[in-house]
């Protein structure tokens, strides 16, 4: 027991210490510094996301703390806290699990900061702005392109099937609901709808299911670029086209994905735009900073709307 | 007489820990803020708990994978039963739902004669997945409304400047120690961890260890539940994948053997802010993800490495250390 | 081989769920169907069989999935900088072969236990990964990289064929060679061996070798499949290579090897994964599934194993 004691006293007495070292603090700086919390920054989304958040923070003067949750929901409530801790005056946070937003959002409001949710979605908490892609819209686009391209390609199948991320990721969902809705609405029948969890691994192996089950399957719709790609693979793997024969179509517009519509391994991709959806939470976070009223896209939940396009082999070029 | 391997046993890994700490000021200027302190301590209080429990399983020559499933499946029971019940139902179902696991896995080991290694593998599978299905509309959240609630302030009180979940964390540290040095049962677990068959032999039966390591190791994860999910107020399938490997590095780091018959809970208790310390260091130093994980890796091999090195060469000429228990 | 199908306790539960599934879909039978579920048994079964030896001598190794991603980043990244196929597929199992000798050299010579060396080296194999391509893909187009999924010699899947030349070898390797009794041996009893003269160490390097090498294949086939490599691939992998050698019954015969248990383990798991998505099963229901098969394969084992002795016993795996 002893030796117990022995080690929480040393603990103890660092924090002793600190305590004592914490006095001084240094005189309030004028310059205002932005904490971003970012997802994962293994990501190549989430890599441009930063860049976009810190550029047009540069642009304005601000200073940038980063923060990257590495896909950790215990590290994204630590560090964000963190952040607030060291007295950052905005909280822009892209959060691995949306329903953790409830601490870090408590502490923001007890410290008066501003909070600006950047994608993924805001676990029904008070933040105070949310910007994020039109998922449901994506969605509708990738049915709407589907719908021709099985038009143009002349194939007589109705059926078409759709690949998810993973069960937990509630908003990435939907983009797949968005797709089912209007791709129903245009007269075809989802004749499978399976789980890829995210991984291209996964997306590979599932895509061989479905051709199997369903051969006739004249389309599918990717949670996910990687899940996508990985779909198209399967297809050629297969012995058919990912383009003319089963149109696939994927969601974020990775360079992987652009790289495979020049090459007619994927009909389509959704472009979101990580790095302009940075900038716009950096204009949001100065007009909550400010006080101003902020335009939202959808005001009950505090949305504002960052555009996504379709991305095919017509105008990949301009893309990226 | 002075053994000075075992004297490493117990706290080898303290003092890499104080070594650390001492260089903190020069490596990690800002580490030693109050606030900084608060939160290693607050985050590292759910590992450093079930390490408790998983320190008696790998003591007893066993250890259990399947805590991540456990963890993932009692925040969920939790959060609905806080929604539905309040405070108290919370905090009875975490404690019901983490003991729970630990007796079916017990039941597996002992009804089925499945081995621990293949009972837990399969338990991880099956506990993760009722956790999906539990949460296929989305995952369970503590509402914000609730934020005053006091089941909610656990995770983020703070009491004479210590975390809530740090004390609870201790509390649990205590318990263990006298439980593992101070009772019969504690004794007896050991005993098994060194030689099954010879502790057969002295009346000491599978069963009883079995369903006290098991239910020991179910229940220091509903104690965790409860700090972590007020940490992060919602849980799912997939909260906390890979929690089972962190549980067990820590345990074994902290200088308790894989192959039973030895445990330290001191050990357990530094390695678990080791590796937490030397992250935050890491992260305050700007370190990428992907860098971060090669330093913590080597650190991981560098530590084992003095052990095992040590062991070669103290007992040279026997190719195995006799089991004996270290305070 | 006979006696050894008698040793598969799987057999018998995999033909039932092949026959309840054959009922319950229309499709499940189908030739396409099939071939896919063994191709994708085959890609499992290969480092599944190195792992078996891990296992039999009472060890395992948990690094194999980091060694998916890097071998894979290793023969793209070689691909995109214009090296031919050939020396690329040999870089990837290089680099597997490495990673392998690493694990087997810090365990035996600087005497680290198993499962917190092979940690190690999968956080840091990991990181290595992730620094390397900066989170990026490696993106390839490449027909020599894709012959090893692709690839049909006399109209078999490639993978097939893989799997099957894997699996004879290493049966023979296990049942009538000194080196695979000499890796049961030191399952049985590790000090024992070392006492009878055997260079245990050098096995266990041998071991890790070819379970690192039989990770840099499983990171080709996957590049392969995918015609990339990243750092998020072969997450989790390494539960699934040792639950194939568990489901197949090596972890409990302790000292003792199962390939064709192995074999049958990786056909089991994909047969049911197959199954469920043939079905539109949420996922949720696939891990349950996987592991109270785990639990109910292994129960039946144990439970016949102690009519068979009488005596009961829990017989430990070490780790």
């Amino acid at each position: 027991m002893r030796t117990k004691k022995i080690a929480s006293v040393a603990l103890l007495g660092i924090l002793a210490l600190s305590a004592c070292s914490d006095s001084g603090e240094p005189a309030a700086d004028q310059k205002i510094t932005v904490g971003f919390s970012v997802y994962d920054m293994q990501y190549e989304f989430f890599q441009k996301m930063a860049k976009g958040t810190q550029d047009a923070a540069a642009a304005k003067g601000w200073e940038v703390k980063l923060h990257d949750e590495k896909s950790d929901e215990n590290e994204m409530v630590t560090g964000a806290s963190a952040l607030i801790d060291q007295g950052v005056d905005l909280l822009i946070i892209s959060p691995f699990k949306p329903t953790a937003l409830g601490p870090i959002i408590a502490k923001a409001k007890a410290e008066n900061v501003p909070v600006i949710v950047n994608d993924i979605g805001g676990g029904g908490t008070p933040y105070d702005a949310i910007v994020i892609s039109d998922n449901a819209g994506g969605g509708k686009l990738a049915a709407e392109f589907m719908d021709k391209q099985i038009q143009a390609n002349g194939s007589a199948s109705k059926n078409v099937a759709s690949i998810t991320c993973e069960p937990s990721a509630t908003y990435a969902a939907r983009r797949n609901a968005g797709f089912k809705e209007e791709i129903e609405a245009r007269g075809y029948t989802v004749v499978a709808e399976l789980s890829g969890n995210s991984k291209a691994e996964e997306g590979y192996k599932v895509m061989k299911d479905i051709l199997a089950k369903n051969p006739d399957v004249a389309g599918v719709f990717s949670c996910n670029d990687p899940m996508g790609v990985a779909a198209a693979n399967a297809i050629k793997d297969a012995g058919k086209s990912p383009v003319t024969d089963v149109v696939s179509v994927g969601f974020n517009a990775d360079p992987e994905a652009l790289t495979a519509i020049k090459g007619d391994l994927l009909a389509a991709t959704v472009a979101q735009d990580p790095a302009a959806m940075g900038g716009l939470t950096v204009t949001l976070g100065e007009q909550a900073l400010n006080k101003q009223p902020i335009q939202f896209s959808n005001a009950a939940e505090r949305e504002v709307f960052n555009p996504v396009t379709l991305v095919d082999k017509t105008n990949v070029a301009s893309i990226g | 007489m002075i053994n000075a391997g075992r004297i490493w046993d117990t706290w080898g890994v303290t003092a890499l820990l104080l070594l650390l700490l001492l260089c903190t000021p020069v490596i990690a200027p800002g580490f030693l803020d109050i606030e900084n302190l608060q939160s290693v301590l607050r985050e590292s209080a759910y590992v450093g708990i079930v390490a408790v429990g998983m320190t008696f399983a790998i003591a007893s020559g066993a250890f259990d994978l399947s805590v991540g499933g456990q963890l993932a499946l009692t925040s969920v029971v939790t959060l609905m039963a806080f929604n539905g019940g309040g405070t108290a139902a919370a905090v009875a179902a975490a404690i019901t739902t983490g003991l729970l696991c630990g007796l079916v896995n017990a039941g597996l080991i002992t009804q089925l004669r499945v081995p621990p290694f293949v009972a837990t593998l399969g338990s991880l599978f099956v506990f993760r997945g009722i956790a999906y299905l539990l949460t296929q509309d989305g995952p369970k959240t503590l509402p914000y409304e609730q934020i005053e609630a006091p089941f909610a302030k656990i995770g983020s009180l703070d009491v004479a400047g210590l975390p809530v979940p740090f004390l609870i964390m201790v509390a649990v540290f205590g318990a263990g120690w006298v439980l593992l040095r101070r009772t019969a049962i504690g004794r007896r677990t050991l005993a098994y961890g060194s030689s099954p068959s010879a502790a057969r032999f002295c009346g000491i039966s599978d069963t009883t260890i079995r369903v006290f390591v098991f239910g020991l190791v179910g229940l220091t994860v509903g104690i965790a539940a409860l700090t972590y999910i007020t940490r992060v107020w919602t849980a799912d399938g997939s909260a906390q994948d890979g929690f089972e490997l962190k549980v067990i590095a820590a345990v074994v780091l902290g200088g308790t053997a894989l192959k039973g018959g030895k445990g330290t809970l001191i050990g357990t208790f530094s390695a678990v802010f080791l590796v937490s310390v030397l992250n935050e260091v890491l992260v305050s130093r700007g370190v990428e993800s992907a860098y971060q994980r090669i330093v913590l890796g080597c650190v991981l091999i560098v530590a084992l490495t003095v052990d095992g090195l040590r062991t070669r060469f103290a007992a040279p000429g026997s190719f195995r250390r006799a089991s004996r228990p270290t305070s | 081989m006979i006696g050894a199908i008698k040793k598969a306790p799987l057999l018998a539960p995999l033909v039932l769920v092949m026959v309840v599934l054959a009922v319950s879909t229309d499709t499940f039978l189908t030739r396409g169907n099939l071939e896919n579920v063994l191709v994708a048994a085959a890609i499992l079964a290969v480092p599944g069989i190195a792992m078996t030896f891990c296992l039999a001598m009472g060890e395992f190794d948990l690094s194999i999935g980091s060694t998916v991603s890097l071998a894979g980043v290793a023969c793209c990244s070689a691909l995109i900088a214009g090296q031919p196929p050939a020396f690329s597929l040999l870089l990837a199992l290089g680099v597997g072969a490495l990673i392998g000798l690493a694990n087997g050299v810090v365990i035996t010579k600087l005497g680290v236990t198993p499962f917190i060396a092979t940690l190690a080296t999968m956080v840091i194999v990991r990181g290595a990964s992730l620094a390397y391509t900066d989170g990026h893909d490696q993106i390839v187009s490449s027909p020599g990289l894709k012959y090893l999924v692709a690839g049909r010699p006399l109209g078999v899947p490639m993978p097939i064929v893989l799997a099957v030349v894997v699996t004879a070898l290493a049966w023979w390797t296990i049942n009538r060679t000194r080196f695979g009794r000499w890796v049961c041996a030191i399952g049985s009893n590790r000090d024992a061996a070392r006492m009878s003269g055997l260079p245990v160490d050098r096995i266990r390097i041998a071991v890790y070798v070819l379970v690192g090498l039989s990770g840099g294949l499983w990171g080709l086939l996957i590049s392969s499949q995918l015609q990339k490599g990243n750092g998020q691939l072969g997450l989790g992998f390494e539960l699934d290579a040792i639950t194939v050698v568990v489901l197949g019954g090596t972890a409990l015969l302790g000292g003792r090897a199962s390939i064709v248990g192995t074999v049958l383990g990786a056909v089991m798991i994909e047969t049911i994964r197959n199954g469920l998505n043939l079905l539109n099963t949420p996922p949720a229901y696939q891990r349950i599934s996987v592991g109270l098969l785990l639990i109910a394969a292994l129960a039946l084992l144990a439970l016949r194993r102690r009519e068979r002795r009488g005596a009961p016993r829990v017989l430990e795996s070490a780790a």
